[in-house]
């Protein structure tokens, strides 16, 4: 293990630092911030991973805001951590350095109500003044989990008008004609010409960073499950991840590979459905219904294993529940190897259709220095060259052992993330061949013990989702138990780039457009 | 223009002059056949331009958008149906009448300039926002229809098919009329609109079908008789058209022949456009919303006004109704120019008019209006009996979940957005952003936004401002003779009065 | 006899427009490895839909309520003047017939009729998705009406005559050799079909993107009855195009008199002819993806530069 002072002696930085599990922890005065964070951001170039406020006034008696940069290939996160009086309830903004905190300090305020001090546009996000009123800071530890709210008789916030004659706005949602989750986009439109895009979100917000202060252990992982439902397990993972971290735990190899060949299912079904749909919201009905078909078996294959479709239950800090037999491996691996000749058939067959790349071609353009800014993750930042995967970045499970490669496009449009995802299907093919030639040969129990958990520590847990990446900055307290769970699913951040990605576009793009991306309401709203 | 369109006018009567010696009819139309071509065709160039200017064709037309909207409505509807007429009953009077001898050239240039003229004009309108100039450019567009009918006729006149000259001639003089009226009509309802809500500007307009429920009535009317749909006046004389341009297609040169098609292509189109202009008029006028205070606060007309349009209402419903009549009558008007005997004439091409020689059975529009209305009828009846029971509430509009507001409704500008990018060849549309940010170096913080959009004006441009800048360089040069000096002035007398004397000595 | 024979002309595209709609609807399917519904399935749409209450927006004015009724009524009138077995025109009584229904200008303008009211019961209710749905649908209108137009016309100078009826009697006894413009004005005709009934390339009609949508775009403040009149009108479009372009430009086996035998074997031809034309249409829905909408007007121009074309053959030679 690394000496954690020659790190920071690295970056320029000599504070005084906590080495917990795996992550570095150093508090810098606000004075410093933004020198500590340019440093860090701008000249070493280390992603930031999330930023995570936390109520600590019952036994620090401040906040504290933590930025978790990760030092990737290492597997190290480092931690600049920023103290908030009561009294004061301000921090030093850092929008104006980078685009990109703009959504996480927005949040702060919304949910601590500490104000970024210098950002352009301070305003709580996902809790509806209709329903919240604006005094109300959910996760302060003396905001109860179950009090109830009145609705506030507010009305809705005005939306940002485009001037001009003849400007009309369309609003879509929250309630829409398909089967998809909530959220309302106003769209600001001159004849078929899309002018602006704002959309609002918040209307599956189910206070779940609290409920995982108040479950029990028990249930806290079931609870990670059902934030984001298409991502069940890589949420259930990231956290048993962040606890494992926690814990210093160690799981046998043969653990390590069943997450991996689980991981690798889900990926496999989710790119499925994006790719069928992608199809047919262009009208293309027959990759439609043969890519339904597609993922059908995938679920199939994941109820077959685990008895659930969405692999619900097979995680646990520590490893996993349910193990595959030899037999079953092998019916698995031929079955595989048909999928993989018939999803090839079938994008021969959509490479061929003129009409539908016709409608994928430049439609819905990410601009690559919009992406960077704004620190997208996942498939939105493939698709336009920027390289990061947390399985290469900072592996985990038995990723490190296997060959693979990440691909990138990079005219960022809507085709660009179609074939992203085509070409993360052929990987995933691969990862899990050699998964499941591995996995006979590997031994242990599918399950290590979780001992207690430290006092006071931090712990991080990333994965790769298929989505992008989502990362668990947990916390405990002086006896041990989880005192704060922030979870950043990667739609967060992919959420605010969607007002640039449509602004050449005509307005019947938008819907393949936003399936291009599919973020996940649910797991923006938490 | 006026003065430009009477100075082309005069000089055309003075060629005439100038080649027969007189300024009597009569005399023109004993001499015509012995004027020399070449000044045949000035003075038909003269009377192209001059009254080509008073009719509107495309480019002479930029006057009528402006001078129709900025009059009262009621003197805007006679503009529109009756003065604008008066220049083609003088290419009437000048190519058939007084001039009969006009070489097939003249024919095929007012069929494409026709064909051009209804097509822009229906282009120019569809980028409208402001209601009367909307009808306006209409207007150009049905004179464009117009000049197709007149075109046609005076090529078949000179390749000698008089018959179908008669034909043609008729449709033309037939669409003059039904032009006159349901123009009129409509001017009056825009009239009306805008004397309920103050503001021509159709963005404000919105949900006046419940307050202003007869003028939306009879504006309606006009809208389906402008966009040409049976049983109404207007599809009786593009029909008619129709067939006269059909008529030209099977003719003998290639020439004819491509030219007719151009202007088969642009009757075609025009129709279809002029129908999806309307949709945009009356639809943002009268339907949905109301999108502005005033549009809500307007309330119906008086009883003459809306007596006036209800009148014209249903005279284009009779004359679309009663079009065999009409027609018989107008082709006797037709052949008092020429033709002795106009009811021994029968049709020995078997082209599009089945069965009967005479007229008036060409097109039984009250057949079909009769058997629509039928059909109406009686589905209407049999489904309100066979659904009594059901109940019928009203709801909102499907929201998703929102409320709406006046600025979620479909504006006018943006109806025709699509048609005018399909177009934008000939229209080039413009647009201007400009966009303000909270800080100038991030550009993610927008604190306001404006779209500008219009169209281009090619005319002005390319045409009238070089003419006339060009006219204000020699008049500024012609001006320094104005020294006002009494000395100079002298000195010019007394050169022209020895430049009269030694004329004089040598004549 | 010729007046039954007139009452059934006029019943019989609503009556088997809903079966066209169902046909489709299950080559589709079948093409997409699913099983489909059954083809009489659009008659129980239908039924079902006339027995259910209605709910009209507070916006809409009486436009809403009365186009459902004009538009059917088009599509009936219009409709009963279409050969589909006999070129025999209906009629009432001597001098009553419904003859000046069959011109084909008054043809192509009464459906523009039925399309201009559905533009406007699109925007009655003030939500933007039936605004921006006219506005569709009167660019794809105005732009078809070019390509429809003239393959007609086609027709109709290759036959020397304007009503529908006489057109077919006259093209059954071209020689083959002439027929290439017509093949090629047929092109162009399929096109204006695809366009003018709201199907792809043009439109989907199964779609539930509203953001998509042209013609359900203008439909979706309809319920009840008047949803049903409209869903049946459609199809009754439809079937007129797919009926004129079988008959026209394919004009051979259609009776010319009520003879039981010759009746019978055009009804076997319209038959073959019209499930060509379905499969066709079902094929092309299955696979290819919707146009962009901006380019939509190149095909409809394309549409048109074909017409033109055959025109300027029949004229030529």
């Amino acid at each position: 293990m690394t000496d954690f002072m020659t790190i920071l002696g690295r970056y320029g930085l000599t504070y005084a630092a906590e080495r917990e599990g795996n992550i570095l922890l150093f508090d810098v005065p606000a004075v410093e911030l933004e020198q500590v964070v340019r440093t860090l951001k701008h000249e070493h170039h280390l992603p930031l991973k999330t930023v995570a406020a936390a109520d600590e006034r019952t036994n620090k008696g401040v906040f504290r805001i933590h930025y978790v940069f990760g030092i990737p290939k290492e597997g190290v996160f480092l931690v600049p951590t920023l103290s908030v009086s009561e009294a004061d309830a301000t921090f030093p903004s850092l929008t104006l350095v980078d685009q990109e905190f703009s959504v996480y300090e927005q949040e702060i305020m919304t949910f601590f109500g500490l104000v970024p001090k210098g950002h352009p546009r301070a305003e709580r996000i996902l809790l509806h003044r209709e329903n919240f009123s604006e005094d109300l800071y959910p996760l302060r530890k003396d905001f109860a989990w179950n009090a109830k709210q009145e609705p506030t008789g507010k009305e809705m916030p005005a939306f940002q008008q485009f001037d001009g004659e003849g400007v009309y706005e369309i609003p879509v949602g929250p309630v829409h004609a398909g089967i998809i989750e909530p959220g309302h986009f106003r769209f600001s439109v001159l004849g078929e010409e899309i002018l602006k895009l704002e959309p609002r979100l918040g209307y599956v917000h189910k206070g779940t960073e609290k409920l995982f202060e108040t479950l029990p252990m028990e249930r806290k992982v079931a609870l990670a499950e059902r934030i984001s439902g298409d991502s069940s397990f890589h949420h259930a993972l990231a956290f048993a991840q962040a606890i494992e971290a926690l814990a210093a735990a160690e799981l046998s190899e043969r653990a390590k590979l069943l997450r991996v060949i689980y991981a690798e299912l889900e990926r496999l079904a989710n790119h499925f459905n994006d790719i069928a749909f992608i199809m047919l919201d262009t009208g293309l009905s027959f990759g439609g219904s043969q890519g339904t078909r597609l993922r059908e078996r995938a679920l199939q294959w994941n109820e077959r294993l685990s008895g659930n479709r969405f692999l619900r239950g097979v995680i646990v800090p520590g490893g996993v529940t349910c193990d595959i037999d030899a037999e079953t491996v092998r019916k698995f691996q031929d079955d595989l190897e048909v999928l993989e000749e018939d999803f090839r058939e079938i994008i021969e067959a959509a490479k061929e259709s003129d009409s539908l790349l016709n409608r994928l071609h430049g439609t819905g353009r990410l601009d690559a220095k919009i992406g960077r800014d704004h620190g997208v993750v996942g498939i939105a930042a493939r698709a336009v060259g920027i390289n990061i995967d947390a399985r290469a970045d900072f592996p985990y499970a038995a990723y490190d052992g296997l060959q693979w490669s990440v691909p990138t496009e990079s005219s960022g449009d809507v085709c660009a993330r179609f074939f992203v995802r085509i070409r993360e299907v052929h990987q995933s093919f691969r990862l899990l061949s050699q998964a499941l030639t591995l996995l006979p040969h590997t031994k242990g129990n599918l399950t290590a013990s979780i001992g207690n958990l430290p006092f006071e520590a931090h712990a991080v847990g990333i994965v790769e989702g298929w989505r992008g990446d989502i990362v668990y900055f947990i916390a405990t307290d002086d006896l041990g138990a989880l005192s704060r769970v922030k979870v950043r699913d990667p739609s967060f951040l992919n959420w605010q780039v969607f007002p640039y990605v449509v602004t050449n576009d005509i307005v019947p793009d938008f819907p393949l457009i936003n399936k291009s991306f599919n973020l996940s309401y649910t797991g923006n709203d938490l | 223009m006026t003065h430009f369109g009477t100075a082309f006018i005069m000089l055309s009567f003075f060629l005439a002059y100038r080649a027969t010696g007189s300024f009597s009819f009569d005399v023109w139309r004993a001499a015509a056949g012995a004027i020399d071509p070449m000044m045949q065709t000035f003075i038909f160039l003269a009377a192209l331009i001059g009254f080509g200017t008073k009719a509107g064709i495309i480019p002479l037309h930029i006057w009528l958008p402006e001078a129709h909207p900025a009059a009262p409505s009621h003197v805007s509807a006679l503009m529109s149906g009756v003065m604008i007429k008066t220049a083609i009953f003088m290419f009437i009077r000048i190519f058939f009448d007084f001039f009969p001898i006009a070489s097939i050239e003249w024919g095929l240039t007012f069929l494409v300039l026709g064909g051009i003229s209804s097509l822009l004009g229906v282009l120019y309108a569809l980028s409208e926002h402001d209601l009367k100039r909307l009808l306006a450019y209409h207007s150009v567009e049905n004179i464009g229809i117009i000049l197709l009918g007149f075109g046609a006729s005076l090529t078949f006149m000179s390749l000698g098919y008089e018959k179908f000259a008669l034909f043609a001639l008729a449709a033309a003089l037939y669409h003059t009329l039904n032009h006159a009226i349901f123009k009129a009509l409509l001017f009056l309802g825009a009239g009306s609109v805008v004397a309920a809500t103050g503001t021509r500007n159709m963005e404000e307009y919105g949900g006046l079908v419940r307050l202003l429920p007869f003028t939306s009535a009879f504006f309606l009317i006009g809208s389906l008789a402008i966009s040409a749909f049976p049983p109404f006046n207007g599809f009786a004389s593009e029909w008619l058209t129709f067939q006269a341009l059909f008529i030209g297609i099977v003719s003998a040169s290639i020439i004819v022949k491509a030219i007719f098609i151009f202007a088969i292509a642009s009757l075609t189109f025009t129709g279809g456009l002029a129908a999806a202009c309307f949709v945009k008029a009356f639809g943002v006028t009268f339907l949905a919303r109301p999108r502005s205070e005033e549009a809500t606060h307007a309330h119906e007309s008086e009883w003459p006004m809306l007596a006036a349009m209800g009148i014209l209402a249903v005279l284009t419903l009779v004359i679309g109704v009663g079009s065999g009549f009409v027609i018989s009558l107008l082709v006797g008007i037709v052949a008092s120019i020429w033709l002795s005997n106009p009811s021994t004439l029968a049709f020995p091409f078997r082209q599009f008019i089945e069965t009967r020689s005479q007229f008036a059975d060409i097109l039984p529009l009250d057949t079909v209006a009769v058997i629509t209305l039928a059909v109406f009828v009686v589905l209407t009846v049999a489904i309100m009996v066979l659904s009594r029971s059901r109940k019928v509430s009203y709801g909102r509009t499907w929201d998703c979940g929102t409320e709406l507001g006046p600025r979620m409704e479909i504006t006018s500008t943006s109806f025709s957005r699509s048609l005018i990018t399909i177009f934008q060849g000939i229209l080039r549309p413009t647009k201007q952003t400009d966009v303000e940010y909270h800080d100038e170096e991030m550009r993610y913080f927008i604190k306001s936004q404006e779209v500008r959009t219009g169209i281009g004006d090619p005319y002005r441009q390319a045409l009238y401002r070089p003419l006339s800048a060009a006219l204000t360089m020699v008049a500024s040069r012609v001006r320094l003779v104005q020294s006002g000096n009494i000395n100079m002035y002298i000195l010019y007398v007394f050169i022209t009065l020895i430049a009269l004397i030694v004329w004089a000595a040598r004549s | 006899m010729t007046l039954f024979f007139s009452l059934i002309q006029i019943v019989a595209i609503p009556a088997i427009s809903p079966l066209f709609v169902g046909i489709i609807r299950k080559l589709k399917a079948r093409m997409q490895s699913r099983v489909g519904a059954d083809i009489f399935q659009p008659y129980r749409d239908l039924s079902k839909l006339f027995k259910k209450d209605e709910i009209i927006s507070k916006d809409a004015s009486w436009i809403t309520k009365i186009a459902p009724y004009i538009i059917f009524t088009v599509t009936v009138v219009v409709g009963a003047a279409v050969p589909i077995v006999t070129t025999i025109i209906p009629s009432f009584t001597p001098g009553f017939s419904l003859l000046p229904l069959s011109d084909f200008i008054v043809m192509v303008y009464l459906l523009a009729l039925g399309t201009f009211f559905l533009a406007l019961a699109g925007m009655d209710s003030g939500s933007g998705f039936g605004g921006f749905g006219s506005s569709r649908e009167m660019m794809v209108a105005a732009l078809a009406e070019g390509g429809l137009f003239f393959s007609l016309l086609v027709a109709s100078v290759a036959s020397g005559s304007g009503h529908v009826p006489s057109m077919v009697v006259s093209l059954q006894t071209l020689p083959f050799t002439s027929f290439m413009p017509l093949i090629v004005a047929f092109l162009a005709f399929f096109i204006a079909l695809l366009a003018e009934n709201n199907r792809f390339p043009v439109d989907n009609p199964s779609t539930h993107l509203e953001l998509t949508m042209i013609h359900e775009a203008m439909i979706l403040e309809y319920s009840g009855k008047r949803l049903a009149l409209m869903e049946w009108a459609t199809a009754n479009k439809l079937v007129i195009f797919i009926a004129l372009g079988a008959n026209i430009f394919f004009p051979w086996g259609v009776a010319a008199s009520l003879e039981g035998h010759a009746i019978l074997l055009a009804f076997v031809l319209f038959s073959l002819k019209t499930g060509a034309l379905l499969f066709s249409i079902a094929f092309i829905e299955s696979t290819m993806a919707k146009f962009r909408v901006f380019r939509v007007p190149d095909l409809l121009f394309t549409s048109f530069v074909l017409a033109v074309t055959a025109l300027c053959i029949i004229i030529t030679f």
